[in-house]
């Protein structure tokens, strides 16, 4: 390719790069972070059993009682019922309420035990859960923060690729790398090894995650271009299931019968329990199970709700469109290969972190004569740094503040902007820009050392004897906590003190 | 190309691959839930080549013809298919 034909790409790349780079950084930091949103379950709540033996006790009574907190005047437009599993021993039950019958549906839900089946005080939501929540639909309303993140995802696939166009040997680059030459050259030799090494990490990830969040989207663009009555498209790899009827009341089956009849059929546990029109005649339930084949991660168990009799059973789709698209899930979330696949997910996502940070250091530096140079600089270390710092120091907050279930999820998000706020008038209030870095870093590691003392001083010695009883998850992200904060307080140490930026 | 330019051709690009899918779902021989899903599946995809393919042989004046040609010409044949009754 020509080098007109490069530069060209390259200015694709980097005005996508300038414009969106915070975006893509928030979104792959949250990403990362909630990569680990099952296995620090343990960790953040208290009141998860640490010695769940695999057989949850029945929640017929507990789910009766849930629904008996939604009032009469409201219909229910959907409930959901989530078995537990080792990672989350709890039963989440969900119902979208609709007030006096109309819509939209107000979201309510509620926490079970799975050892003694009754219901947990439910601090409500907790930090890994909101940053979970962040990252899928920056906490707005759909399709439109989930449609921002996919085309978040779609933008990153565009750098991904023109990256590799950029270069004229991209092989050649994938081994260059002159840690003694110039900051300048150590900065384009990490963005360019980070980035060519993990090519296929970050390609696959920035293509699922485009199509998962822009699902909602293309349908209303697809429904609006191609139907008579230009309605959103429903795209989704299965229809509802469906039962004609006349809605008369009728009574249902319950959650434990539900798992029975799984059990039964398909040798499996049930997963989660979509109820749709519960209690009447046409009621319908749909039950995803876990299933072990390639490409697929759940099995389909559609029900009558009045009878339990089986309206279709789908194992595995036979066709191969909606098996690849079954597919995208797992391969975003990394949830087909055990907690070892989790962390070279998370090694990499990282990586994607410091790649578009060195790429906004290579524009800061080629840019030394450029005006908003110094506010670019101090920007992308206020809000680089201070995502990770907002982040770890609202585990604090989460931990240690009293919240309503209700009011939890605001006064998280609260925690999190307003520190994040802060950590970028740090950086702009700081003598020079590599003082900022250091301060913030410091911060960033001495709230990461805190963690495990937090966990320990939080928890009840009853708990803390369990940790050494097979439970290791919470012990496990004590270590890594502990290493990260070494790791990054070795790195403070790296940056001069002295110096102007 | 300057900034301008540039986000004129990034969103020219993707509103002639959204008509091309759109006119996909149209005229793939495929039950119609899956074609909505092809199309779905495939927006990242061929946007992205689009606008790679795109922006490395053409400049801003040649792009621009390139991706309003794509747009309009999509945008007829979809009026001439006509829509699906939903």
């Amino acid at each position: 390719m020509s080098s007109e034909k490069r530069s060209r790409v390259f200015g694709l790349h980097s005005f996508i790069g300038l414009f969106l780079a915070f975006v893509i950084y928030t979104v792959c930091f949250t990403g990362t972070f909630s990569l680990f949103h099952g296995e620090l379950t343990y960790w953040e709540n208290k009141e998860v059993p640490t010695d769940y033996s695999g057989t949850p006790a029945p929640i017929d009574k507990g789910f009766e009682e849930f629904l008996a907190t939604i009032p009469e005047t409201s219909g229910i437009a959907l409930s959901v019922v989530t078995y537990p599993t080792q990672h989350k021993p709890f039963y989440e039950l969900e119902a979208l309420e609709l007030v006096d019958g109309k819509g939209p549906p107000v979201p309510k839900a509620a926490y079970y035990s799975a050892i003694t089946g009754d219901k947990m005080s439910g601090a409500g939501i907790t930090l890994s859960e909101w940053m979970a929540h962040f990252h899928t639909d920056l906490w707005l309303p759909a399709p439109y923060g989930r449609g921002i993140i996919g085309f978040t995802g779609f933008f990153l696939l565009v750098m991904v690729i023109s990256g590799i166009f950029m270069h004229k040997s991209p092989v050649k680059m994938s081994f260059l790398w002159r840690p003694d030459k110039s900051l300048k050259v150590l900065l384009m030799d990490t963005h360019n090894v980070f980035g060519l090494w993990g090519l296929l990490f970050h390609a696959v990830t920035a293509f699922t995650g485009a199509i998962l969040g822009l699902l909602g989207m293309l349908g209303i663009i697809y429904g609006f271009m191609t139907y008579d009555n230009r309605h959103a498209a429903h795209i989704e790899p299965f229809d509802e299931p469906f039962l004609e009827g006349i809605g008369a009341a009728t009574p249902s089956i319950n959650p434990d019968r539900v798992q029975e009849i799984t059990k039964n059929t398909t040798g499996s546990d049930a997963g989660i329990l979509l109820l749709f029109n519960r209690g009447k005649d046409n009621a319908v339930y749909r039950v995803y199970y876990e299933v072990e084949k390639p490409m697929v991660r759940f099995g389909i168990l559609d029900l009558e709700g009045a009878t339990g009799n089986i309206v279709a059973h789908n194992p595995t789709p036979t066709n191969i469109i909606p098996r690849v698209f079954v597919s995208i899930m797992p391969l975003h979330t990394a949830a087909y290969g055990g907690i070892w696949l989790k962390i070279i997910y998370g090694v990499l996502g990282t990586s994607l972190c410091l790649i578009i940070i060195t790429g906004l250091m290579m524009w800061v530096d080629r840019n030394s004569e450029s005006k908003t140079r110094g506010v670019v600089e101090r920007l992308s270390i206020g809000i680089c740094t201070g995502l990770p710092v907002a982040t770890f120091l609202s585990i604090y907050v989460d931990q240690l503040a009293t919240f309503t279930p209700e009011t939890k999820a605001f006064s998280l998000g609260a925690s999190v902007f307003a520190i994040w706020a802060g950590t970028v008038v740090l950086a702009f209030a700081a003598p020079s820009a590599k003082a900022g870095l250091r301060a913030l870093l410091i911060l960033l590691a001495a709230s990461l050392a805190g963690l495990p003392i937090l966990h320990i001083i939080t928890r009840s010695s009853e708990y803390l004897n369990t940790l050494g009883q097979g439970t290791i998850s919470p012990t496990m992200a004590n270590v890594v906590f502990l290493l990260l904060a070494l790791l990054l307080g070795a790195a403070a140490r790296k940056i001069p003190k002295d110096q102007s930026a | 190309m300057n900034k301008l330019q540039t986000l004129t051709c990034i969103l020219l690009g993707i509103l002639s691959v959204l008509m091309v899918l759109s006119l996909l779902i149209l005229i793939l021989p495929l039950p119609e839930h899956y074609r909505f899903l092809v199309a779905a599946f495939i927006f990242p995809a061929v946007g992205t080549g689009f606008l790679i393919q795109g922006f490395r042989t053409n400049d801003f004046a040649r792009l621009v013809k390139i991706y309003g040609s794509i747009t309009a010409i999509s945008y007829i044949l979809i009026l001439i298919h006509g829509p699906l009754s939903s």
